[in-house]
């Protein structure tokens, strides 16, 4: 199912994205989780403790922070994150894996035909330049979990690896939550479509794999 | 300095960049376990400062000074305030009481077991951690209601039902039970205990409303309201005294600071997973104002034993007097013996209460002009030690008793401050 075009089915989700309705905001890029006294469990910077400094190439370089995945019982779910690149050269983030998915993918958000906010595959990944910062968000350009089989509950946390352009890996632990934005359900190829459902569990019914994230 | 009605509370610090002003001013007249709290080597005791002006955006105090004088209004002096999570014991006991509380308790789903309560903990400890500095939380699906912090304090507690659900009965103090049937109550259902409560408050209710919402997402699928109280009182600036509904000056006998190791916190003779800990004992105390409001100042005076306007005690001049039980005038106690500060009085810090109490002022039952009256929180070490012994005197022979009414009573084990890195409830459930 690669490079195919996921549509938004719900007007209110191409809102919300619209909108730039992220989980994390702004606030984030001037208030970084971990640079204050106070920090707890989970709320510091979600990068594994001592990958930095194990972490060669792109990988070293690459600062994970504010990390969490939407719980599910099964089927998908999405990542969110803050990766900000403290290098002084471009890192190139291009794909991911976890022992919960079978497989993970790049999503972006993107304006389709008629103006509604469409999600796709991005199989080439994202750049993040020299001293920049990408927000992986609900509603925008995330991280996606295919075909999860084990419940992802509220309260637990979930691994994955971020992978670079050239080979380098940053393993990263992440918080799981309830979320209930962004609920829509993504047809891939599709250019009608049911409504909404919660979760995420796939549409019945629907030819070709149905996809959906927080 | 002359800007500030009054300072803020020496426990807090500013929110990350933000403009941090080290503060020599004497604590305001409520604030005297705010200098406790950092006394005591208390959360962030070397962080002395306090917010000035809109502190979120790093402006210096002298570019707020400035743009005050052109006009431009800065913000409350407590909004960029920030009262630290980490620490040996939770924010928002001897933290210098907010303007607006939510208290909210919840009963765990049942079967989500031990597991459950973790899960919930863990989330309310990520939570709280970046709510209290005025960032929203993961997956925030209101981030711009998460600043600024002003004082926003989060405090979490059990009650006995959350060890029952985790299988850690064995493990409950014994006076982590509902508290003996006084004469007085009427208790309702409706406001009785909970598996597990979340204290909220702050000075802006935006913020608290925001805060709590938070909380019971993080709560989905683990446990569910039970019952929500909220209150208010005077904000941690204003000079003027905190006054309950009936107009009484309320709350001011506290323990000074030097006796919080003995009155509130949890020692050594305590459960391992509660030292540095507490308990809270929520009472909803309903007021009947129409019949009150009846007395004349004098009857009113005699029923409390302190002066009306000033809160003096009936044998002194001003609200800090320490009252005088024994003074008789024309034979008689000046203090009456049934005025309620002689039944509350008690001498010992060890069985002193810290009591934290906020107003309510809820829709009024038909045929009724209020119903309103004062959430008693009260943060004490042991409750059967030293809440019970004070309330059974009440009880007897507190005159009060014809206008209040206790309609709602819960007994919560407060847990420990985290440690960097730990979830609250780490020693119990961690």
């Amino acid at each position: 199912m690669s490079n195919h075009t996921i549509r938004a089915v719900t007007a209110l989700a191409a809102l919300s994205v619209a909108l730039g309705l992220g989980a994390c905001g702004t606030t984030t890029a001037t208030n970084p989780v971990g640079a204050a006294a106070s920090t707890a469990a989970g709320t510091a910077a979600s990068t594994a403790p001592g990958s930095a400094a194990k972490a060669t190439g792109q990988a070293a370089s690459a600062q994970v922070a504010d990390a969490w995945v939407k719980a599910v019982d099964t089927g998908m779910t999405g990542a969110f994150f803050v990766l900000k690149n403290t290098g002084s050269t471009p890192i190139h983030l291009l794909s991911a894996s976890s022992p919960i998915s079978p497989m993970m993918q790049m999503h972006e958000t993107v304006m389709g035909t008629g103006g509604a906010m469409a999600m796709q595959e991005k199989p080439g990944g994202f750049t993040i330049p020299a001293g920049g910062s990408h927000e992986f968000k609900a509603g925008g350009d995330h991280v996606m979990f295919m075909g999860v089989s084990t419940a992802v509950k509220s309260g637990t946390t979930v691994t994955f690896t971020l992978a670079f352009e050239d080979g380098s890996t940053l393993p990263v632990t992440a918080e799981v939550r309830t979320f209930t934005g962004a609920k829509e359900t993504y047809v891939p190829g599709a250019t009608t479509g049911t409504n909404s459902m919660p979760g995420m569990t796939p549409t019945p019914g629907t030819s070709g794999t149905t996809a959906s994230h927080g | 300095m002359a800007r500030h009605p009054a300072p803020l509370p020496l426990d807090e610090q500013t929110v990350p960049g933000g403009a941090a002003e080290a503060s020599s001013a004497a604590p305001s007249r409520r604030s005297f376990l705010g200098v406790g709290a950092a006394l005591a080597g208390g959360a962030g005791a070397g962080l002395v400062g306090y917010g000035l002006g809109n502190s979120q955006t790093g402006v210096a105090p002298s570019a707020v000074a400035a743009a005050s004088s052109e006009g431009a209004a800065p913000d409350a002096p407590w909004a960029g305030s920030v009262i630290p999570f980490i620490g040996a014991h939770q924010a928002g006991i001897s933290t210098p009481p907010q303007a607006h509380a939510t208290f909210v308790a919840l009963n765990l789903t049942p079967g989500v077991g031990q597991d459950g309560l973790r899960r919930l903990l863990r989330q309310w400890t990520n939570d709280a951690s970046r709510l209290q500095r005025g960032i929203p939380v993961l997956g925030d699906p209101q981030p711009d209601l998460a600043s600024p912090p002003s004082r926003l304090t989060i405090t979490v507690g059990l009650g006995r039902g959350a060890l029952v659900e985790a299988g850690l009965a064995d493990r409950a103090p014994g006076w982590l039970a509902p508290l003996p049937a006084f004469s007085v109550d009427r208790l309702e259902p409706r406001w009785a205990d909970g598996d597990v409560l979340a204290q909220v408050c702050a000075e802006d209710p935006i913020i608290l409303a925001h805060a709590v919402r938070a909380l019971l997402l993080s709560a989905t699928g683990i446990a569910a309201v039970h019952w929500m109280q909220r209150g208010f009182r005077r904000p941690v600036t204003s000079t003027s005294a905190m006054r309950n509904l009936m107009g009484q000056v309320d709350g001011t006998v506290q323990p000074v600071a030097a006796e919080l190791e003995q009155s509130v916190w949890i020692g050594a003779d305590g459960p391992d997973w509660l030292r540095g800990g507490t308990s809270l004992v929520l009472r909803r105390i309903r007021m009947d104002l129409d019949t009150w409001d009846a007395l004349d100042p004098q009857a009113k005076e005699q029923v409390i034993g302190r002066r009306m306007t000033s809160g003096a005690p009936l044998t002194g001049t001003k609200e800090t007097d320490v009252p005088d039980l024994a003074a008789t005038r024309d034979g008689l106690p000046v203090i009456p013996e049934f005025a309620h500060i002689r039944h509350a009085a008690v001498t010992t810090a060890g069985q002193k209460i810290l009591r934290r109490p906020y107003n309510f002022d809820d829709t009024p039952a038909a045929g009724s002009s209020a119903e309103a009256g004062l959430l008693f929180a009260a943060f004490q070490a042991d409750p059967v030690r030293q809440f019970v012994p004070m309330q059974q005197r009440l009880a007897a022979g507190d005159l009060l008793n014809f206008w209040t009414t206790p309609i709602g009573s819960a007994v919560f084990a407060i847990l420990p401050g985290p440690a960097e890195g730990e979830i609250l409830g780490q020693a119990l459930v961690g």
